[in-house]
């Protein structure tokens, strides 16, 4: 199983990340159709709540869409601000855990270097 | 729609087994019911089925009792894994009983799941393996077409391909809100990530209704060590011991809050790390008192 990546979080926010990492990585792509709730749980063998519920949040973040009685779509990526509420909210997070990162010793160097490894897509 | 149980008590031969017991159950949730071994969970479900009378309380469903109105107990199915009539009978026999009972028993998908899963129409029940018996029974459960389904342990003791095929037509029978399923397991792993709210049953009593995703938002289980061996006070007031080994101590804190975290970081732990939260550890942080922090000295 995907989910369930010893990360601690709720089942449904592993869910959103995975896929957000999915699109991020290309697997999933613009017009691309998730599996429907249903699908989605039977193959995380996954609460159907749970899965409803990360649909919804995904829609609500404009990462998804859902088309009645067709399926549920991936949307072009939007340029988001830099200023969005959902852009600083992130920030706010990122830097708290770059505080955490500074107190355990962690040099600029090696944070950077994650970072970009991040953004190359490269796996831990 | 829903199903309300309202303040049910059995006691047997004097003895209190099931006590106050109160909870609502709505169509298209899963609710999984855990408890040590004899605290009372298949006396609960024979009581909410009325094969025990209860001495006090009462099952509801939409809004009408199920003793007054005996009626409505067709929405509900129970197959007592201990005490049941199957033995003998040959699968194709069996759903002539529930027929008399579920009157839209699926009579078309009963055969139509026997095929699916390659069992023998003319197998007798007592003849079946482990495996095929909790499918049989999870079939009949679905095509009786009751509303409410129980289910006793009906992962126990099965190999992981079968328990994927009972899960996912959990899964699948849920997904369109019209059933709902309350499960009982020692397999809380199983429980896990299927289950809605899980109810913790301790001393004949329900002491805890758990939304495992709304505590995974909250919680959170560390591995600690700290240079000296005392336990720190933030961690007797806020936590609950799940493990020590020497100087590593694992807790649970329900609530976690960054002033915790900052009282935690003050003590200059030897090791700060998180390790992810599942029902196992709610279950250990709840019935295992004898872990206490005693332990340590």
């Amino acid at each position: 199983m995907q989910v369930n990546d010893q990360s601690g979080l709720p089942y449904y926010e592993q869910l959103i990340l995975h896929v957000k990492q999915q699109i991020v990585q290309g697997i999933l792509q613009p017009g691309d159709r998730l599996p429907s709730v249903r699908d989605m749980a039977r193959q995380e063998q996954l609460n159907p709540n749970t899965v409803s519920k990360a649909y919804k949040q995904l829609e609500a973040q404009q990462v998804i869409t859902t088309v009645h009685g067709k399926g549920t779509y991936v949307r072009e990526t939007a340029v988001v601000a830099g200023d969005s509420a959902q852009v600083v909210a992130t920030k706010k997070q990122l830097f708290t855990l770059l505080t955490e990162l500074r107190y355990l010793g962690v040099p600029l160097d090696e944070v950077v270097k994650w970072i970009k490894e991040a953004y190359q897509g490269v796996e831990q | 729609m829903t199903l309300q149980v309202k303040a049910l008590s059995k006691a047997i031969n004097h003895q209190q087994i099931i006590e106050d017991i109160s909870f609502d159950w709505a169509p298209g949730e899963i609710i999984g019911l855990v408890g040590r071994n004899g605290v009372g969970k298949t006396t609960l479900f024979r009581t909410l089925t009325n094969q025990y009378v209860a001495e006090q309380g009462q099952v509801l469903i939409d809004g009408q009792s199920t003793t007054r109105h005996p009626l409505q107990q067709r929405q509900l199915f129970f197959l007592d894994g201990q005490y049941n009539f199957l033995s003998n009978y040959r699968l194709w026999e069996i759903p002539e009983f529930f027929r008399l009972v579920y009157a839209q028993f699926d009579q078309q998908r009963y055969q139509d799941l026997l095929v699916q899963f390659e069992l023998d129409r003319n197998s007798q029940y007592r003849r079946l393996s482990k495996g095929m018996r909790a499918l049989v029974n999870l079939i009949l459960a679905l095509t009786s077409n009751a509303t409410y389904i129980i289910l006793d342990e009906p992962f126990d003791g099965l190999d992981v391909i079968v328990r994927e095929n009972i899960a996912t037509m959990v899964i699948d029978e849920v997904a369109d809100q019209q059933k709902g399923f309350l499960i009982s397991s020692h397999d809380l792993n199983e429980l896990d990530g299927l289950s809605d709210r899980v109810l913790l049953l301790k001393d004949s009593r329900l002491v805890q209704d758990y939304h495992l995703e709304e505590i995974r938002e909250t919680a959170k289980k560390l591995q600690l060590v700290f240079n000296d061996k005392t336990i720190p006070a933030v961690l007797k007031e806020h936590s609950q011991l799940i493990r020590v080994s020497g100087r590593v101590l694992v807790v649970v804190i329900t609530h976690y809050t960054p002033e915790i975290d900052q009282q935690l970081r003050a003590l200059n732990p030897v090791l700060l790390e998180e390790l992810p939260l599942t029902l196992e550890d709610l279950f250990r942080a709840n019935l295992a008192h004898d872990t206490g922090y005693q332990l340590m000295k």
